[in-house]
């Protein structure tokens, strides 16, 4: 799993939330629950991209979920979205960061604003590559203020199947997180078996 | 059978002061008020105005709030801008012309304080808990709460001085509405964290020595403290080390001790209160760990109000009341027998909630899928449930909107109204596009075809409800 997450100025906190926080606690608490998970599966590999100010870096570079350990993200500047989309397909390219993994690769794009940069050659490039054409994409938009330009990148990111995740307050981004984490992380199951009642009360 | 009992009480009750009969509204429209207040608290008293359908909230003016005075005027006044439509609150609606502090604001008729639900009896508290509508009745309005302050806190307020006393809720065991009284106290954050409001044993750690100021951080510890009284009916702080002096009672309210259910200190477990296996399930108790343990002096790990609120909500959905008549017990369906009267669990239904994932997008590849979820919906024969968009939406803004009527008729028939706009499907184990259920029309299906109901299309993520029977374990 890849997370494209938005350090832009916007992300910034401010007297209401501190949407910067909020999304660093919500991914270092996904990154835990993946290494917590049990191991018959395989092991969920994570990565981070980070983009804001005029780039964006590889903030945490792909590697088993229990090996990693989250540094905060910190805002500020612009929101170079497509170079985030670029910097994605080169991992998806890394045989070191893909090959062999349990899981499909996933991408989780998380963003409250416009891009500052030419994003769309990049997200048709990124959407055209073996990988990146057929992961999970999830995108999660923070915020009520988003423009239609902004709504138009993460729909065009997530493709119909999922649609945009929207967290209207940094607050409710947590909630939406558990619900990432769970669908990335349970048994896929093609059946339907009746549920046993005790599984409603496991921790 | 259950043998619990509450913690013996140090405070002595208030008694209520009497007050004037006439005042004015700022418009000078003359309000004649009641003889008895309904309630007063400590900063005012509450009136009906005869012959309306508004109350007068009157702040008492000691000498020592004098001073004061001036400033509340003020910030009575700034009130009536937040946004507040559409919340459950009284708001203020006319302040009060001079002499006199305070405001008009609607009546809440039928509504009583929760603090009774709340606030334990020193004896055995299985009568108190089973009178006040048990443990179903309390996950509802304890949810309820939570929607509100998450809404609240969404449009950036703090609420401040959240507890029971403030909380009103349906007089009636057959109503579960919410609703916030005592509106002073709401600010916007940035102008709450300069002051530190709240009420004795419901205030966060960080607000008794000053660190901070209210945020909505300390609102939800309030919250999970006012969930734990009203589930386990005991403190989650004062546990049976605090409660050996007036100091180590301070030094827990200031997080300088271990919750009663701290996971690896029990140096201050409490042996009072309902046992907790008996109102508690994993996703509640997580979240009171996260609240009391990480979050005790830590105001950032504290669970949302958003988290309470689909945790409190999902908990109440599967619950079941006892089939034996007489006994008013709630528990939830995993248990086999009523723990109040050992009366065999009913036989019920269960509308199980699931994720359908589209194909070509799960972990193995190319089949659609389906996550399972710790959510359901508990149906006993023929008493109709709704589901609502809280269990058809992945993320919805208004969770308690209806989607689906289902009724359960004691055997092997599902009965299913569509409630919402749009068409649902009913899809046969085969899969398919199934049939379609019309907004505002019926349909019925068998629970042994396992057919299941969907909220959405086939290549879009989407909520999804199969049926399941449970019988009655036979004595
Ligand atoms: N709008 C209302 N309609 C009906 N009853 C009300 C209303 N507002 C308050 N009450 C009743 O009046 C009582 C006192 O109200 P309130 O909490 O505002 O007083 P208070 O002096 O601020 O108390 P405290 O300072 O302890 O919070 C409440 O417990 C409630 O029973
Ligand atoms: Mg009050
Ligand atoms: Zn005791
Ligand atoms: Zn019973």
């Amino acid at each position: 799993m890849i997370v494209l997450a938005d350090v832009s100025g916007s992300m910034l906190p401010n007297q209401l939330e501190d949407k910067i926080g909020v999304l660093n606690r919500c991914i270092a608490s996904m990154f835990t629950a993946f290494a917590q998970m049990d191991s018959v599966q395989g092991q969920v590999h994570v990565g981070a991209i980070a983009f804001g100010r005029a780039e964006a870096r590889l903030h945490l570079p792909v590697g088993p979920a229990a090996e990693a350990v989250w540094p905060a993200m910190e805002a500020g500047g612009g929101t170079p979205m497509g170079a985030a989309f670029d910097l994605a397909r080169e991992i998806l390219d890394d045989p070191e960061a893909v090959s062999g993994r349990a899981f499909e690769p996933a991408l989780i794009l998380v963003s409250d604003g416009v891009p500052t940069d030419d994003w769309e050659p990049a997200l048709n490039e990124l959407l055209g590559h073996r990988l990146g054409g057929k992961a999970m994409r999830i995108s999660v938009g923070i915020g009520t203020d988003r423009t239609p330009d902004a709504e138009e990148v993460l729909a065009q990111f997530s493709g119909p199947e999922y649609g945009v995740l929207r967290a209207d307050q940094a607050s409710e981004l947590p909630e939406l997180f558990r619900w990432i984490t769970d669908t990335v992380t349970s048994t896929f199951r093609p059946g339907l078996a009746a549920p046993n009642l005790e599984d409603f009360d496991r921790a | 059978m259950i043998t619990a009992h509450g913690r013996a009480r140090r405070n002595p009750p208030l008694s209520a002061p009497q007050g004037p009969t006439t005042v004015a509204d700022s418009d000078g429209h003359p309000l004649e008020l009641e003889d008895r207040p309904i309630g007063s608290g400590g900063q005012g008293s509450v009136y009906r105005v005869r012959q309306s359908r508004f109350a007068v909230k009157l702040i008492h003016q000691r000498e020592e709030t004098e001073g004061l005075g001036d400033t509340l005027a003020e910030r009575l006044d700034r009130l009536r801008w937040l946004p507040m439509e559409g919340l459950p609150i009284a708001r203020p609606i006319r302040s009060l012309a001079p002499p006199h502090l305070g405001y008009t604001m609607d009546l809440l008729d039928d509504m009583a304080s929760m603090e009774p639900l709340c606030e334990a009896p020193e004896g055995d508290l299985v009568e108190w808990y089973l009178s006040g509508g048990g443990l179903e009745r309390r996950l509802r309005l304890l949810a309820r709460l939570a929607d509100v302050l998450a809404v609240l806190h969404g449009r950036g307020m703090v609420y401040s001085d959240l507890s029971p006393r403030n909380v009103l809720v349906s007089a009636s065991q057959q109503h579960h509405q919410v609703w916030l009284i005592d509106p002073d106290n709401i600010a916007v954050e940035s102008s709450a964290l300069g002051r530190a409001i709240g009420t004795p044993r419901y205030m966060a750690p960080e607000l008794y020595d000053g660190r901070s100021g209210n945020s909505q951080f300390s609102d939800v510890f309030s919250l999970a403290v006012l969930v734990h009284q009203a589930l386990r009916a005991d403190h989650p702080l004062i546990g049976d080390l605090a409660d050996l002096s007036v100091e180590n009672e301070r030094r827990a309210l200031c997080g300088e001790l271990p919750w009663t259910g701290h996971s690896g200190d029990d140096r201050n477990r409490s042996e009072c209160g309902i046992p907790e296996d008996l109102v508690l399930i994993a996703r509640i108790r997580r979240l009171l760990r996260d609240a009391f343990e990480a979050g005790l002096n830590e105001p950032l790990k504290r669970p949302t109000a958003r988290a309470w609120a689909n945790a409190l909500y999902a908990a109440a959905d599967l619950t079941l009341t006892c089939g034996r008549s007489g006994c008013r017990g709630s528990y939830y369906m995993l248990r086999n027998r009523c723990p109040y009267c050992d009366a065999a669990r009913p036989d019920f239904a269960l509308a199980m909630v699931r994720t359908h994932l589209p194909a070509n997008r799960g972990p193995q590849g190319r089949e659609p899928g389906r996550v399972d979820s710790q959510e359901g919906i508990v149906l006993l024969k023929d008493q109709p449930v709704n589901a609502t968009q809280r269990h058809t939406q992945l993320i919805t803004a208004s969770a308690e909107a209806p989607a689906a009527r289902l009724r359960w008729d004691g055997d092997d028939t599902v009965h299913i109204e569509n409630l919402g706009h749009v068409p649902l499907r009913r899809v046969p184990p085969s899969g398919g596009a199934g049939r379609r259920l019309m907004p505002r029309s019926n349909a019925t299906e068998r629970i042994s075809s396992e057919w299941r109901l969907h909220f959405g299309e086939d290549d879009q993520v989407h909520r999804m409800l199969s049926f399941h029977k449970y019988k009655a374990e036979r004595a």
